[in-house]
C-alpha cells in the first residue's frame, strides 16, 4: 500500500511539506538575491541610496497591480483591464481635485471607481459568461475610452488644482518621503501587500479563491459561492489598479489617458516570474512581490549598464518565457 | 456468489501457442520497488486477466510493456524471440498497444481521423479522405462496430470511444493489446458489446492483457489470471480451478471471508424525501432527464440507487443537492419542507454529496489534504472572515485518523494519494460537517479491494450514527451487499423498489432495462442464481 502513496512521487521530507507556492518563492527569491548580488558587485552606483530608492519606487506599479492580478490568476481568471482602470482612477482623482472636491472625498471615490470596474469585469465574466481573457480585453478598451472621454484625450495637471494645500497634500502620497528618504508609496506598497497576503492566506474568501482556481466544480459542490468569490478577486484587482493610478498621478503631478498602458501584462509577467501559476490554484502575494522585485532589479541594473530599453524589453521577454517553460516542465512531470 | 467457481462453462476459444512473454521484470522508482521479478505470458487468442490492488504494479507493468518505462531488469519475448521495447514507437512497431482508462481521442476530429491520426492516408501531398474513411469502415466492420466514420469523437459515448481506440490499435496491426479497466464506465449492454469485440479479436489471434477490478467479469472472458501484490508476482491460475475467495485472498494477501461487512441496521423515520423532481434533458428539451415522483431515505438507512449508466441517477441526486436546478422539486428534511437552491444551502441543511468522479469534481487535486478536508467546513473555521488554522489542522487530523487516510502529512498534495485514500479525503470532507444525509455516488469506483472494505465499514458506522445514506452504484453486488432498500432508475424515473435482502442482480437488471416486475412478467433467467432466489 505504501507503494501506492509514494510511487514515482516526491519523497517525503521537511522540504516537500512546503506548499508549491512557498517552494517557488524560495526559488525565485534566490534568483532575486543572485541578480542583486551580481549587480551590486559589478556596478558601484547600484547600491547607492538614490538608486536603491529609485528602484523601489519603480516597482510600486508592478507590485500593486500584480497583487490584484495574483488574486485573479489564483482563482483561475485574468484581468487585462488593470492598466486602463489605473489610468481611469488617476484621471478621476485629479479631475475631481481640480473641480474642488476635497481630497478625503476624491480618493475614496476614485478607489470605489476601481471596485466598480472590478464589479463590471466580474459581471461580464460570471453573469454574462464571457471568458475572462476576452471580457477584460473588452473592458480594457471601455475604461481607456472613458478615461479619454473624461478629459478629451489631453493630460491634466495637478498644478491646476485651485487649492495649494490640496496640491501639496496630494503630492505627498506618491512623491513624498519619510525623514529617512523612504517614499510613502513604497511603504504603502509593502503595507498593502501585507494586508492582501493576510486576506489571501488566512481569510475565508482567500481559501475560497484557491479552491475556485484549483477545481471550480469541486468548490461549488462544497458549498462555496464561486461567483461571489471570483467577483471579489476582480474587485481586488480593480481596487489595486485604482490605488496604483492614484499613486502614479500623485508622483507625476499629472494624469494621462495613456498612463498604465500594458502595465497589466508587466504585472502578470512579474507575478508569473515570482511563481504564481497561470493555471490557477497556486501562488501567493509573496510570489507577486518577489516577481516585481526581480523585474525592478533587472530593469534598474540593465539601465545602469546602459543597455538600451529595446534590448531590455527583449531580455525581460526571454526571461519570462524561460520561467514559464520551467513551470510547464514541472506541470508535465507532476501530471 | 463467493462459492461459485469463476469458469462459467461456456465454450472457450481455443488458445494457441505463446505470443508474448515478460520474464523477471523489475522496476524501481526512487524509494519504491514498483515491480520485483514479475513474469507474465500471453498466448495467441488469449485474454489474460491481470488483477491486483491499486498500487500493486499493474500500470507500471503495462507501461513497461508499451515502452513508456524501461525495466531495470528482465526480458520481453515475442513468439519466443527476445525483443527490446525501449520506446513507445518501438512497441507500436512490434504490435503492442494499450487502451488506457482515460481515452485519448481528439474530441473535434472524426472517427476516421482519430483512427489514422499521425499517419493519414495520402494521395500526393493531399489527404485522401475517401480512402481513409473506406479503410476505417473496413476495420470497424471487421470488428463488428457500427459507428459512422464521419462522426466527431466528442459526440460518441464512452463505450464508442473505447471501440474507436481499439479500432485504432488494430489499424496499426497490433497483435498484443492491453486493456486497462475497460468496463469501469460501461453499462451492462455496452460491456456485452465490448466482450463481443474482444471475441472477434481472439479469433484473429490477438493476445490481450485484461486489467480489471471487477472480478466477476474475468470469468466471462479470461481463461487464466495473474495476480500482482505490492509489486510482487503472486501467481497465475486457471480460473476454472479457483474460487472468488481464493482469488481475493491472493490479491489482498489475507483470506477475506466476505466482501461486505455484516451489519444489522436500526432504521428510523424518513430523513430526506424528494417529491416531484423534474428536470429537462439538456440535449433534448422535449423529454425529461429526471422525472421522479417520490424518493426518500430513512435515518440510519442505506438506500441503493441502481440503474444503467446514463439513466439519470446522478442527475436526480444533483437536483436534490441543489447542484443542478430542477424545474420542480419539493424537499422535506425530517418532516419539514426545505428549499435548496444551491450546494451551499444543502450543506447548511447538513446534506453532503460525494461525487462520482473524485478527480473531476470531488477534490482540488493541486491543493493539500488538509485544505480538501476543510473545504466544506470553512464557514465554521472562520472568525470574522479569517480562518483559524489550528482548528483546521485539528479537524483534518482528527478525520485523517478516523478514516485512516494514508498520507505522509496533511500537507501532501491530494493528487499524489492513491484512489482509495482520495476517496477517504472526500468522505472526510463530508463527515466533518456532521451530515444528516449523505449522497454518495459510486463510492468504490476505481479503488482497491482493501480500501473498498474500509469504505463499506465507514458507511456502516455512519448509518449506525443515524445518518441517512443514498448510495448510487453501478456495481450490483455492492448495491445488494450494502443497501437496505434499492430503487432502480430507468430513463429518469423510479422503475421499481426492492428489498435488498431478497432482491437479485437479475431483478435489478430487469427493472433497469425498463421492464416492470409488477406487470407480472417474470425476470429473464440469466443464470441459476435468479432461479434460486425466486
Amino acid at each position: 500500500m505504501n507503494a501506492s502513496i509514494n510511487a514515482g512521487q516526491p519523497r517525503t521530507g521537511s522540504f516537500s511539506n512546503l506548499s508549491v507556492a512557498t517552494k517557488k518563492a524560495m526559488l525565485s527569491g534566490s534568483v532575486l538575491a543572485l541578480l542583486y548580488a551580481v549587480f551590486a558587485i559589478s556596478n558601484r552606483q547600484f547600491l547607492g541610496r538614490g538608486n536603491q530608492i529609485n528602484m523601489l519606487q519603480q516597482i510600486v506599479t508592478y507590485s500593486i497591480i500584480g497583487y490584484g492580478l495574483t488574486f485573479c490568476l489564483i482563482c483561475g481568471g485574468t484581468d487585462l483591464s488593470a492598466g486602463s482602470s489605473m489610468a481611469l482612477a488617476g484621471i478621476m482623482v485629479v479631475w475631481m481635485l481640480r473641480v474642488g472636491v476635497p481630497i478625503w472625498v476624491a480618493i475614496p471615490l476614485a478607489l470605489s471607481m476601481g471596485i466598480l470596474t472590478g464589479i463590471l469585469n466580474g459581471f461580464t465574466i460570471e453573469i454574462l459568461g464571457v471568458v475572462p481573457f476576452i471580457a477584460t480585453l473588452g473592458t480594457q478598451w471601455v475604461y481607456r475610452g472613458l478615461a479619454n472621454v473624461l478629459i478629451n484625450g489631453n493630460p491634466i495637471y495637478t498644478r491646476d488644482i485651485p487649492s495649494q494645500a490640496a496640491q501639496d497634500a496630494f503630492y505627498v502620497l506618491g512623491g513624498g518621503r519619510t525623514s529617512f528618504w523612504l517614499p510613502y508609496s513604497v511603504i504603502i506598497t509593502f503595507v498593502y501587500g501585507g494586508l492582501l497576503a493576510l486576506v489571501l492566506s488566512k481569510s475565508k474568501v482567500g481559501r475560497q479563491i484557491y479552491a475556485c482556481g484549483s477545481n471550480p466544480e469541486a468548490a461549488r459542490l462544497s458549498g462555496i459561492n464561486t461567483v461571489g468569490t471570483r467577483m471579489f478577486a476582480y474587485c481586488v484587482s480593480g481596487f489595486s489598479a485604482a490605488l496604483c493610478g492614484i499613486l502614479v498621478s500623485s508622483r507625476l503631478s499629472s494624469a494621462q489617458p495613456t498612463a498604465g498602458t500594458g502595465y497589466e501584462l508587466e504585472a502578470i509577467a512579474a507575478a508569473v516570474l515570482g511563481g504564481v501559476s497561470v493555471n490557477g490554484g497556486e501562488g501567493s502575494i509573496l510570489n507577486a512581490m518577489i516577481g516585481a522585485l526581480i523585474m525592478g532589479v533587472l530593469r534598474n541594473g540593465l539601465n545602469l549598464f546602459r543597455v538600451n530599453s529595446f534590448w531590455q524589453q527583449a531580455i525581460v521577454g526571454f526571461i519570462l518565457v524561460g520561467a514559464c517553460a520551467i513551470e510547464a516542465r514541472r506541470h508535465r512531470q507532476s501530471a | 456468489m463467493g462459492e461459485k467457481p469463476f469458469h462459467t462453462g461456456e465454450e472457450m476459444v481455443h488458445t494457441g501457442e505463446e505470443l508474448f512473454r515478460l520474464e523477471g521484470v523489475s522496476k524501481s522508482f526512487p524509494g519504491v520497488k514498483a515491480l520485483d521479478n514479475v513474469s507474465l505470458s500471453v498466448n495467441k487468442g488469449e485474454v489474460h486477466g491481470l488483477v491486483g490492488e491499486n498500487g500493486a504494479g499493474k500500470s507500471t507493468l503495462m507501461k513497461i510493456m508499451t515502452g513508456v518505462y524501461h525495466a531495470d531488469a528482465g526480458q520481453i519475448y515475442i513468439e519466443g524471440k527476445p525483443v527490446r521495447v525501449d520506446s513507445t514507437r518501438k512497441a507500436q512497431e512490434l504490435g503492442i498497444a494499450i487502451i488506457f482508462q482515460e481515452l485519448n481521442l481528439c474530441p473535434h476530429l472524426t472517427v476516421a481521423d482519430n483512427i489514422f491520426i499521425g499517419r493519414p492516408r495520402m494521395s500526393g501531398p493531399m489527404i485522401n479522405d475517401r480512402a481513409m474513411h473506406a479503410q476505417a469502415r473496413r476495420i470497424l466492420d471487421e470488428l463488428g462496430i457500427g459507428i459512422n466514420t464521419h462522426t466527431v469523437a466528442r459526440q460518441l459515448s464512452v463505450a464508442q470511444r473505447q471501440m474507436v481506440e481499439i479500432a485504432k490499435a488494430i489499424s496499426m496491426n497490433s497483435r498484443i493489446l492491453a486493456l486497462d479497466e475497460p468496463t469501469a464506465t460501461l453499462t451492462e449492454k455496452e460491456i456485452a458489446q465490448l466482450f463481443a469485440i474482444i471475441g472477434t479479436l481472439r479469433a484473429k489471434g490477438v493476445g490481450m492483457v485484461y486489467i480489471s477490478h471487477r472480478l466477476e467479469e474475468l470469468g466471462h472472458i479470461c481463461e487464466r489470471v495473474s495476480v500482482l501484490r505490492d509489486g510482487q508476482y503472486i501467481g497465475t491460475r486457471f480460473l476454472k480451478d479457483i474460487t472468488t475467495q481464493e482469488l481475493v485472498g491472493m490479491i489482498v494477501g489475507r483470506p477475506m471471508t466476505s466482501k461486505f461487512p455484516k451489519h444489522e441496521r436500526k432504521i428510523g423515520p424518513i430523513a430526506l424525501e424528494a417529491r416531484g423532481v423534474r428536470r429537462r434533458d439538456k440535449l433534448n428539451a422535449s423529454r425529461y432527464k429526471v422525472d421522479v415522483d417520490r424518493v426518500y431515505v430513512r435515518s440510519g438507512e442505506i438506500l441503493g440507487v441502481a440503474g444503467l449508466v446514463g439513466a439519470g441517477r446522478t442527475e436526480i441526486m444533483r437536483c436534490v443537492f441543489g447542484a443542478d436546478s430542477a424545474e420542480s422539486i419539493e424537499l422535506e428534511l425530517d418532516g419539514k419542507p426545505v428549499k435548496i437552491r444551491s450546494p451551499g444551502q444543502a450543506i447548511a441543511h447538513k446534506i453532503g454529496y460525494a461525487t462520482e468522479d473524485r478527480r473531476r469534481d470531488g477534490l482540488s487535486l493541486t491543493l493539500d489534504v488538509q485544505y480538501n478536508i476543510n473545504m466544506a467546513y470553512l464557514p465554521r473555521l472562520a472568525r470574522f472572515g479569517f480562518i483559524d488554522d489550528r482548528a483546521g489542522a485539528r479537524n483534518a487530523e482528527q478525520y485523517r485518523q478516523r478514516l485512516r487516510v494514508k498520507t505522509p502529512s496533511l500537507r501532501q498534495i491530494t493528487r499524489y494519494l492513491s484512489g482509495g485514500n482520495q476517496q477517504k479525503v472526500v468522505l472526510a470532507k463530508w463527515l466533518c460537517n456532521n451530515v444528516r444525509a449523505l449522497i454518495i455516488d459510486e463510492p468504490t469506483r476505481g479503488i482497491d479491494v482493501g480500501a473498498k472494505y474500509e469504505v463499506y465499514e465507514l458507511l456502516n458506522q455512519l448509518s449506525d450514527a443515524g445518518v441517512a445514506i443514498i448510495m448510487i452504484s453501478s456495481e450490483l453486488p455492492e448495491i445488494l451487499g450494502m443497501s437496505d432498500r434499492v430503487v432502480v432508475i430507468h430513463e429518469g424515473k423510479v422503475n421499481g423498489e426492492l428489498d435488498a435482502k431478497r432482491a437479485t442482480q437479475e431483478e435489478i437488471l430487469y427493472l433497469a432495462a425498463g421492464y416492470n416486475l409488477l406487470e407480472g412478467k417474470a425476470a429473464p433467467t440469466l443464470s441459476d442464481r435468479s432461479a434460486a432466489a425466486v
